[in-house]
């Protein structure tokens, strides 16, 4: 069936920014405007494939991505946070720095422009289990994913207990909501902030990986184009909560899935590839137009 | 009189300080990928810099950067982050040649007015989008601005490759421009032409904005509190779409120099990201037209000796992306000082009164 595939790719598209937007929850709710996520993504990418096409190792791969993204997430963390430096911008730089140095390497350690690809690359492979295929419905979907796919749905769980039923989650909420009422409870707003950015920061490393070592067995510049934004943009839609976040997520990756889809039929494939975008165009006015009912203020500028 | 100097001095180390750290840690990257930093820069500098056609070819590398870097300040100093210029800028691209190879037989300074009108409406119209759902619904202009852009590159590839492709071109291009709507260039030594003219029009255009006039004033204050603004009676929501549109159209101006003054016809994805090159260039500036002027140079500089240094000793052009990033890390902390210094002041007025 048709739509079985276009969901099974939808939840496989999903994943990368179901997962950047699970960690960009965190940030988010501890008031940490956190754009960095496509830079955490896109070097994690990268190291990702170096550290496979090195060792032959994924958890080893693994391994490397995360750790490199949470060190990017501390640097992060001290300019923004203990450096009070502006936090769009240091994210800002974050990105351009990510493209920056992949490119550097990819340039003066392989000899390689715009891509990086060989067979020593090892990815992950789907996982085929014929038990789950059998069971209706979500059989079709969920079967034959990728691994990280599997713990980005487990991820989006632990999250939510994390956030909602943890001190640290309860914390993190009320580090967001009043940073000064945080404070005068004795909560370290600092700690709490830089613990916020390395969840995100490793899971925006799984995102990475889940994109240069699932999706494809190779590393491309700048290959997140502009997931990590889209992850943002999945927060923004669902209200900073982990469940709102991970559906647009799905949401998004369905977008994505069913360009793919479309992508034989006689409609230039310019403007099926704009689908995703503009969806998410419509989908923030929307959200914008839910949030203003019923608020008669003018030009509401809440930032 | 002590004061003052000091302050000059502060103007002038918050640039210089953070482009020294970038630079510094930059030699470290050199060295550990096996460079002498040294010999890097210096291929750097030189190419950048020694000699009339190398010093031109920096201007005219400055140019793009002039416009993106001025169209960013507008919205930054505003607090609204535009990274839409990129998208901004192909749409402008796209409609100066579209004007340029449809038109035939205007005497030239009207032909090249017109291309221009027809950037500035596109760049306009598609600035418009975010304008309205920043303003009105505030929607994040961040992440809307960057999904535009892939629409921007995705619809201009599009029309570049079918309905207005070149007949017998290897890539997705169209037709050439007119003669008539061409901006000619300086000398045959290099590529710098009057877009680069234009530009300086335009950073002295933004220097009468902020300085003159009652909207430069109120982007300020829309920059600095925009709920204080909107609660002296600004509609804040207007003057959003509004500025978005400015900066929308100073972007557009990019593309059409790109495409009047260099390729003489718009090529798909022909742009090597200088919208984002203005986020740089714009905090680099402190979003003071003279200092964009200075920063948009200074990148010229670093991207034409790039050039040279990669062909001379071999270091990978990206090392000025990666020393782009470093700058804006050091920005962002003396960005922060100067706002808090700012919002110190306000409180201490508040107190005052």
């Amino acid at each position: 069936m048709d739509i079985w595939d276009i969901l099974h790719g939808a939840l496989r598209m999903a994943t990368p920014i179901g997962l950047a937007a699970l960690g960009g929850v965190f940030t988010h709710r501890a008031g940490v405007l956190n754009i960095a996520i496509e830079g955490m993504m896109l070097i994690s990418a990268f190291v990702g494939v170096i550290t496979s096409y090195a060792t032959g190792s994924v958890t080893a791969a693994l391994l490397a991505a995360i750790a490199v993204s949470v060190v990017i997430g501390l640097i992060f963390s001290f300019f923004g946070v203990t450096l009070q430096g502006n936090i769009i911008i240091t994210g800002l730089a974050v990105n351009i720095f990510a493209l920056g140095i992949t490119s550097f390497i990819l340039q003066s350690a392989f000899g390689m422009r715009g891509s990086l690809s060989s067979p020593k690359i090892v990815g992950l492979k789907p996982v085929d289990m014929p038990w789950l295929g059998g069971v209706p419905v979500i059989g079709p979907i969920l079967n034959n994913q990728t691994p990280i796919v599997y713990a980005g749905l487990l991820i989006s769980i632990i999250v939510s207990i994390v956030l909602y039923k943890t001190k640290f989650g309860l914390y993190v909420r009320v580090v967001g909501e009043n940073e000064d009422a945080a404070r005068s409870m004795g909560i370290r707003v600092s700690s709490i902030k830089y613990g916020a950015v390395a969840i995100s920061a490793v899971l925006s490393a799984l995102a990475g990986v889940n994109l240069s070592l699932e999706n494809l067995t190779m590393f491309v510049e700048n290959m997140t184009s502009g997931r990590g934004f889209i992850a943002l943009a999945a927060i923004f839609c669902g209200q900073g909560t982990p469940g709102g976040a991970y559906t647009f997520s799905f949401l998004f990756g369905l977008a994505d899935a069913v360009q793919m889809r479309l992508q034989g039929f006689n409609v230039p494939g310019a403007f099926i590839q704009m689908i995703p975008y503009l969806f998410i165009v419509v989908i923030l006015g929307v959200a914008g137009i839910m949030r203003n009912r019923g608020n008669t203020q003018r030009g509401i500028r809440n930032d | 009189m002590k004061t003052e100097t000091m302050r000059w001095a502060k103007r002038l180390a918050a640039p210089l300080i953070p482009v020294f750290l970038a630079f510094l840690v930059g030699a470290i990257f050199l060295i550990f990928s096996g460079h002498n930093p040294l010999e890097a820069y210096g291929a750097l500098f030189e190419g950048a810099l020694i000699g009339k056609s190398n010093l031109l070819n920096t201007l005219f590398s400055a140019t793009p950067l002039m416009f993106t870097g001025i169209a960013t300040a507008v919205a930054f100093r505003a607090n609204i982050f535009n990274m839409g210029v990129e998208g901004q800028l192909y749409l402008g691209a796209f409609a100066a040649a579209y004007v340029g190879f449809t038109f035939h037989g205007l005497p030239p300074v009207v032909h090249v007015s017109l291309c221009l009108l027809a950037a500035l409406a596109a760049g306009a119209l598609y600035a418009l989008i975010p304008g309205l759902l920043k303003g009105f619904l505030n929607a994040n202009e961040m992440v809307v601005t960057i999904m535009l852009n892939y629409v921007a590159t995705l619809l201009t590839g599009y029309l570049a490759s079918y309905p207005f492709k070149a007949k017998g071109v290897g890539f997705a291009a169209t037709d050439l421009i007119e003669k008539s709507a061409e901006l000619p260039r300086f000398s045959k030594m290099t590529q710098l032409n009057y877009s680069f003219v234009i530009a300086l029009v335009v950073v002295l255009l933004a220097y009468v904005l902020f300085k003159k006039t009652k909207l430069g004033y109120e982007i300020d204050a829309i920059g600095k509190n925009g709920n204080f603004a909107e609660a002296v009676g600004m509609n804040v929501a207007k003057k959003t779409v509004l500025i978005m549109i400015i900066s929308g159209m100073i972007a557009s101006l990019a593309g059409a120099g790109e495409v009047l003054g260099v390729h003489h016809r718009f090529i798909s994805d022909f742009s090597p990201g200088y919208g984002w090159d203005g986020l740089t260039i714009a905090l680099l500036g402190s979003n003071h037209p003279a200092g964009v002027l200075v920063a948009a140079l200074f990148f010229g500089m670093l991207k034409n000796g790039g050039s040279s240094m990669e062909l001379v000793v071999g270091v990978p052009r990206s090392l000025i992306d990666v020393i782009q990033g470093l700058i804006i890390f050091f920005l962002a902390v003396d960005f922060i000082a100067k706002r808090f210094g700012l919002f110190q002041t306000i409180l201490a007025r508040f107190r005052n009164a």
